[in-house]
């Protein structure tokens, strides 16, 4: 056989040989694929072929309606599909632009756009502060030990100050793709101060979930450990669910309403506590000799000078610039402490009287506006008190003037009164509704204001008229006035020349008004002091310690969905844990019984630590999971 | 001849795979590194992809520069396996899912799955269908295969023609007509050379030995002539599907990857511009 | 194969094919009277082959013209030449290549092998001009001319060649060439034409006839032990720590035995196909298994077959080529055994396969002057632990002898200061791989290409690059004989015996002297087919060679297509090195010298 036979065919069809063969296939092969190539281009739009997955259903929702050429430019600033743009540098004409100022273009609502791209989005200040916090901390303590694995995280790739929104949520992996997926690895490699495993190395928490609220004073330990056993023997039990039930998304509620948890002890207690109520205005006992320039200063109130100026009646005094100084010099509001020795004093007592007379001449002829301007006159914002004057009718302290004082000379207020402008009341009313509805509702004795006003106008608009003073005073012996208003109300005491009010349950708008009034004044204010003092405030306040402030606060604020702490905490996952569904498996109350008194006071809190061992029992890598972002959260905002 | 030292190739194997497995690994944990520090490691395995092809292709750029000193052509196939390899193990690292969801990565990635797949298929191929080829008599050159049939063909043609017995020449030329004659002159048809089997094989042996009862000894001499060239060309068709397969997926490996570099060329630069 | 009937045929005689057909009585009458045939002792001849007919059938006539190139170093011959009249010149210098009239081995560089590969002819067999003919390029000159029907080649320029050139002048009755035709050695130099000269040209059966006349053997004898055989000596490993002395001892009882035919190459293709038992009882014995070892057996060219007798016929064990030994084993042992200790026989029997020329030198010199000058290390294992008492003497020595034997040592041999391995045959695990090697005469090949079946998928990638380097002409064809899962391809296997060389009347095929790469140079080959017809193993092929355009050289004398040979050169010159083999993807296609066991099996173990 000759070495170079090549074919070795029968020599006279040429054969074509394999390579020759494979050429032709590999030709017809290009051909039909940059064919298939060329009409795909045709038949796609350039956005879909070139997607490179779904987005995330939200983003896909948004981006449905929009035009197709826009799709890819809501968040691609390069997107130009255009051939000729391909070969020009793809910053050029967009330097300024980043992909996420795009995403910040929707998410301005929940970040606050000046900090978006700063780490937690906080400032850097505060971020070192919190750093050093850290580090100081770390310092002292031993604990926190880092292991060989945090170690092994390196340092983060990002500016911290200048985070990218796509460094943590990435796009484009399908309808189901997890925004907000990252690694603890991921979170830490920012992060000064690692750690390993939850178990092990996470740092210990002081304190935390307790002593985060304080808006509604409760004393776990003794409601359990006193008043629960001592109350009917024993017979309702300390139940967490009582306070605490599940709301109907399955999250625990932070403190259910008053009624349900707390009514049916404290009611009572607190009916009691309010008493007879709060008096508007008290006239004071005032000797004789001070009298002198006072006219129809009543004769039942004339003695010794005795009598406290109750402390709203010191409020309105206050505005009177001719008395101001005057309610001022008087010690504790109480006229006895006034020495009689003193020669001012007769003159500081019968100006204080021409003080109460000119308010409750004032309030008789020009009603609320009275009121609400000597408010205004001591900077204190008149909007906190309008329920109380909503309630409190000018004619009952007219009444209350014409009945004591002997003088006949309120012509003038008679046409106050009818000129009071009642469409301006229904208005400020209906204003106001949602904020006072719920508390107003339940127990409020004020049903209808419409109604009210008549029922109010019109024992008051025939008294005068009538002029039945003894029929109206031999009704007032039978029955002391306080319980007249047996569910909360506005009366008269002609016995002590007061208008007081008593106040009705848990709510009461007038006291919440008045309340919210106070808390206005300086907080080294006397005036303040008595009046949160005074036992019918005190019934409110020992458990809103938050009303005290401004803006007050009266209710607990939920603490799920709260955006402000890094931390964050959802009953309901837990709950489905049967073990779990017993709170004290975490939440152990301090047993007051066996702890004395300054130990219990200088642990903080009425509960033992919530140990982070207790948590790691489920939360580790193969159970419940141990990721940071399970219960911290990154965006914080205010 | 230092060709026939150098290490064997079980110990270039014992060595080879630990090293890439190695290597593997090494990228394996700069891509956790990355992501750990909230990079784009998806950069990293990207180019380290791409320059995986290339250099995956360069076997067939060597294949084709025979006239220069590059280095032994079965040195750059041992390197294209584990580059191979490590390749498929970058590609799992890179992607978020084995089929990507667009439509232009979802055709990246089912073409680097098939070119992928094929790649695995030949090492398998390469390294089994020789032995059977081998074990077949007869090493034909595949670009002689068709001349080999026609040959064997003729033979059975003369062989059939140099029957003297009349008897024999009915029985004998009846039977070549029906069965053999067109097993002789066709091609092997299309689920043979894919799937070859010997059933045409025994069916005609044992067709021609049923045959013998009717034959004496001229026609049974013939007959064995006749059954000795359907075993040959059985083991021709045999030769022919097993060396076209192993042709075959070289062409479809090598076409297939050539779109795939276009394709990822394209998906680099898409990324490039469009990243943000 | 049971043939009854008997065929009458002429049994065949020693001169049924004469060397020239044309040879007269007249002319061997003629001859009978010139010397040194007037000389001779008729008697001395057997009766069967007189000197008249070996002058008859053996011998031509040749008449040369001024210039001529009658040998040239380094070729292959299996004749000598007699001057009758004239005077011829050797040349004691090499010549060029190009003086020669081939083209040197040139070192291709990358450029230009792309640009080849890029070149490549769409027709097959393309060769320019200047490759179809040295006569085409050279103006007036012609360097190929006929000379009385067969062509000659001529140097140019003689006066100048011999004016640079030394060489000693050879006048009537000298022989020259004897040495190469008799023991199948390379040429050892050029002898060209001086004047118009008439010479014999007498073939190695003559020869070896001739040498009945006493005084003719004496004349050649004694040249070949002065000049060659010190030089064969030096060429064998084992003896290159030898002091100048013992060698020269050692040169002096050496016999040279030649076995077998020289042309073994014409009766391969009937012997491959004989019964490996019928092939070993038709090849004549050496050396008998049995024998008290007398000799130390050294093969200095052919091949010889080492067999043991296993059950009722031999066994191949191993294949001898140039430089083995036989014997040493046996020999050491009896030289350094005690006394009280018996001696052991020949463990072997050796038969030469084909032809084998060997060396014997007797066991009383090689006891007292060779083996206390062999490393411990190089000494068969058996002897080894005898061996204590010898390495006193000769610790001193070593270093002498070491940088004298570099200079002598064979080219292709390795580094001298390394152990010789296997110096005592070749073997492989398997027996039938050895006999198979044999039985086709593959121990032959230098650069022989195997490839492994069970590796190779056949994608002709060898091929495709063979023929990319070679203007797209593959030089081989990937098929040959099989055994088990290796193939012997038909490719070049520049062999160590290269039968092909031989007879090419313009030396167009050569030996490259450094790498033993056997080339055809395209301008000097007259497309005689000599080679092609010579290589056993049919890997030489004729091609019609064609222009660029695809247009056939034609002969403008008689009109027929010009051929050339066309072989595999193993890629020489080119940056690459062999194709074929850089070119297996896997690791299938190797060239692999065959005369040695090492590689081969080093190679087999790679892929068990």
């Amino acid at each position: 056989m000759p070495a170079v036979d090549t074919a070795g065919s029968t020599g006279h069809a040429r054969v074509r040989t394999w390579s020759g063969r494979r050429r032709r296939w590999t030709v017809l092969f290009l051909i039909c694929v940059s064919l298939g190539a060329v009409s795909m281009f045709a038949i796609m739009p350039a956005e879909q072929l070139f997607k490179p997955g779904e987005l995330s259903t939200p983003h896909a929702q948004i981006l449905a309606g929009a035009v197709a050429g826009e799709k890819c430019g809501a968040c691609h600033h390069q997107a130009a599909f255009s051939l000729a743009a391909w070969f020009q540098s793809a910053s050029d004409s967009h330097a300024a632009v980043r992909q996420s100022d795009l995403c910040m273009d929707c998410h301005h609502r929940t970040i606050d756009a000046n900090l978006a791209f700063a780490a937690h989005n906080l400032p850097l200040s505060v971020r070192d502060q919190m750093t050093e916090t850290i580090r100081l901390a770390s310092k002292r303590s031993a604990a926190g030990s880092t292991g060989l694995l945090p170690r092994l995280i390196p340092d983060a790739a990002v500016d911290q100050n200048d985070v990218a929104c796509r460094t943590c949520h990435q796009e484009h992996h399908g309808a189901e793709g997890d925004l907000l997926s990252l690694s603890n690895n991921q979170c830490q490699t920012c992060h000064s101060k690692r750690f390993g495993a939850f178990a092990d190395s996470h740092p210990d928490w002081k304190g935390w979930p307790y002593g985060r609220g304080g808006e509604l004073s409760f004393n776990h330990a003794t409601h359990q450990q006193t008043h629960f056993p001592s109350r009917k023997s024993g017979a309702e039990k300390f139940d967490c669910s009582i306070c605490h039930p599940a709301g109907p998304t399955g999250e625990l509620v932070r403190v259910a309403s008053y009624e349900t948890s707390c009514q049916t002890c404290h009611d009572e207690a607190m009916n009691v506590q309010a008493g007879t109520g709060i008096d508007l205005i008290a006239l004071p006992s005032l000797p004789p000799n001070a009298l002198n320039n006072v006219s129809g200063w009543p004769e039942g109130a004339t003695g010794f000078a005795d009598g406290e100026i109750s402390p709203l009646a010191e409020l309105m005094l206050r505005a009177d610039p001719t008395v101001t100084k005057i309610v001022r010099s008087v010690p504790g509001g109480d006229v006895s402490q006034l020495s009689i020795e003193d020669p001012q004093t007769n003159e500081t007592l019968a100006r204080l009287a021409n003080g109460y007379q000119t308010l409750i001449d004032d309030v008789g002829r020009r009603g609320q506006s009275a009121i609400q301007e000597r408010l205004l006159e001591l900077g204190i914002s008149p909007g906190p008190f309008q329920p109380v004057l909503r309630s409190l009718s000018p004619q009952l302290i007219e009444s209350a003037g014409q009945k004591w004082f002997t003088r006949t000379n309120l012509t003038g207020t008679q046409s106050a009164t009818i000129a009071r402008p009642r469409p301006k009341i229904r208005l400020v009313l209906a204003d106001d509704e949602d904020l006072l509805e719920a508390e107003l509702l339940g127990s409020s004795l004020l049903g209808e204001p419409g109604d009210e006003d008549e029922l109010l106008e019109d024992p008051l608009l025939q008294d005068p008229l009538v002029g039945s003073k003894d029929h109206s005073s031999t009704v007032v012996s039978d029955v002391p006035p306080s319980e007249l208003v047996q569910v909360g109300g506005w009366y008269r005491d002609d016995q002590r020349f007061a208008v007081s009010y008593r106040g009705n349950g848990h709510g009461d708008p007038v006291m919440v008004g008045m309340i919210e009034t106070f808390a206005q004044l300086a907080e080294h204010d006397p005036l303040k002091q008595r009046f949160f003092d005074a036992p019918f405030v005190a019934a409110c306040v020992s458990c809103h310690p938050g009303a005290t402030a401004v803006p007050a606060i009266w209710r607990a604020k939920r603490l799920v969905g709260q955006r402000s702490e890094f931390t964050k905490f959802s009953h309901r996952p837990h709950l489905s844990v049967s073990a779990l569904g017993d709170c004290s498996h975490c939440h152990q109350v301090r047993d007051r019984r066996t702890m004395p008194d300054h130990e219990f006071v200088f642990a903080g809190s009425e509960f033992k630590a919530l140990e982070r061992e207790s948590c790691a029992a489920c939360h580790h890598a193969n159970a419940a999971g141990e990721d940071c972002t399970q219960c911290h959260r990154y965006h914080l905002s205010p | 001849m230092n060709r026939s030292q150098g290490p064997s190739l079980r110990t270039r194997r014992l060595v080879a795979l630990p090293v890439t497995l190695v290597v593997i690994a090494i990228f394996w944990g700069i891509t956790r590194w990355e992501t750990s520090r909230l990079g784009m490691p998806a950069f990293f395995t990207g180019f380290t992809l791409l320059a995986g092809l290339f250099l995956l292709m360069l076997l067939g750029v060597r294949r084709r520069l025979p006239f220069w000193p590059l280095g032994s052509v079965s040195t750059w196939t041992q390197i294209h396996l584990y580059v191979g390899v490590f390749t498929t193990a970058i590609y799992v690292l890179h992607v978020p899912a084995l089929i990507a969801g667009g439509v232009l990565e979802g055709c990246l990635s089912i073409l680097f799955l098939m070119v992928t797949a094929s790649g695995f298929y030949g090492i398998y191929a390469s390294r089994t269908l020789p032995k059977k080829l081998t074990a077949v008599e007869g090493q034909h050159r595949f670009d002689r295969i068709d001349w080999v049939r026609n040959q064997i063909a003729a033979a059975a043609d003369k062989a059939c023609r140099q029957i003297s017995e009349t008897s024999a020449k009915q029985v004998l030329e009846t039977f070549y007509q029906q069965a053999l004659s067109p097993f002789f002159i066709s091609r092997p048809t299309l689920a043979y050379v894919i799937a070859p089997n010997g059933n045409r094989r025994r069916r005609l042996l044992g067709d021609l030995k049923e045959l013998d009862r009717y034959l004496e000894d001229d026609g049974r001499r013939v007959a064995g002539q006749l059954a000795a060239l359907v075993r040959r060309r059985d083991d021709l068709d045999y030769q022919f599907a097993l060396q076209l397969r192993l042709r075959c997926w070289v062409v479809f490996h090598s076409l297939l990857s050539l779109v795939l570099l276009a394709v990822s060329l394209i998906h680099m630069v898409i990324v490039l511009r469009l990243v943000g | 194969m049971d043939s009854t009937p008997t065929i009458p045929v002429q049994r065949p005689s020693r001169w049924d094919e004469p060397l020239d057909a044309s040879m007269t009585d007249a002319d061997v009458a003629w001859l009978r009277t010139r010397g040194p045939f007037n000389q001779m002792d008729q008697s001395a001849f057997p009766r069967a082959t007189p000197l008249s007919g070996i002058l008859r059938y053996d011998c031509r006539l040749h008449r040369v013209e001024p210039g001529e190139v009658i040998v040239r170093e380094g070729d292959y011959g299996n004749s000598a030449f007699l001057l009758i009249t004239g005077n011829v010149r050797v040349l004691v210098d090499s010549l060029t290549d190009r003086q020669l009239g081939r083209q040197p081995t040139r070192s291709i560089g990358w450029g230009e092998a792309l640009s080849r590969f890029l070149r490549r002819s769409p027709h097959p067999e393309t060769r320019t001009p200047e490759q179809v003919s040295i006569n085409a390029g050279a103006g007036g000159h012609q360097s190929i001319r006929q000379v009385d029907d067969r062509p000659a080649i001529f140097l140019q320029d003689i006066e100048g060649v011999l004016r640079r050139h030394e060489s000693v002048s050879l006048g009537p009755g000298e022989l020259f060439g004897e040495v190469a035709a008799m023991y199948r050695s390379p040429r050892t130099a050029t002898v060209i034409a001086e004047t118009e000269a008439a010479l014999v040209e007498i073939r190695w059966q003559g020869l070896r006839i001739l040498r009945r006349d006493r005084r003719f053997a004496d004349t050649l004898e004694q040249h070949y032990r002065r000049h060659w055989l010190p030089v064969h000596l030096r060429e064998i490993p084992l003896l290159r720590y030898l002091p100048e002395e013992n060698m020269q001892r050692v040169i002096e009882a050496t016999e040279l035995r030649s076995y077998g035919r020289m042309e073994w190459n014409a009766d391969y293709k009937k012997t491959r196909k004989l019964h490996p038992a019928d092939q070993i009882a038709s090849e004549p014995l050496v050396v008998d298994q049995g024998q008290l070892p007398t000799e130390l057996i050294v093969v200095r060219s052919g091949f010889g077959r080492m067999c043991v007798r296993h059950g009722a016929a031999h066994r191949t064990v191993a294949y001898l080529g140039k430089g083995h030994l036989f014997g040493i084993e046996e020999i050491a042992y009896n030289a350094m055994r005690p006394e009280s200790m018996r001696p052991i026989h020949y463990q072997h029997s050796l038969r030469a396969v084909g032809f084998l020329d060997a060396l014997s030198i007797p066991i009383e010199v090689f006891a007292a002057e060779v083996l206390p000058h062999i490393r411990k290390s190089e000494l068969p294992e058996s002897a080894r632990s005898l061996q204590k008492s010898f390495t006193e003497k000769r610790t001193d020595r070593r270093r002498v002898r070491s940088d004298q034997r570099s200079e002598a040592a064979d080219r292709f041999s390795p580094d001298p200061s390394q152990d010789v391995e296997h110096a005592a045959g070749v073997s492989f695990e398997s027996t039938s791989l050895l006999e198979f090697i044999v039985q086709h005469r593959l121990n032959n090949g230098r650069e022989a290409m195997v490839i492994d079946l069970h590796r190779c998928t056949r994608c002709d990638d060898c091929v495709k690059a063979c023929a990319d380097v070679h203007d797209g002409n593959p030089r081989f064809v990937r098929q040959g004989i099989v055994h088990d899962r290796l193939q012997f391809v038909q490719a070049c296997m520049h062999c160590s015996d290269p039968v092909c060389m031989i007879g090419c009347p313009t030396g167009a095929i050569a030996r490259d002297q450094n790498t033993g790469v056997v080339s055809i140079h395209d301008p000097i080959c007259v497309g005689c087919g000599v080679c092609a017809a010579a290589c056993p193993y049919e890997n030489i092929a004729m091609a019609e060679v064609v222009d660029r355009k695809g247009r056939p050289y034609i002969d403008e004398k008689s009109g027929k297509a010009i051929r050339k040979a066309a072989k595999c050169d193993q890629c020489s010159g080119l940056p690459s090195g062999p194709a074929c083999a850089a070119a297996c993807p896997h690791d299938a296609l190797v060239r692999i010298d065959l005369s040695e066991s090492p590689p081969l099996s080093q190679w087999l173990e790679k892929r068990s």
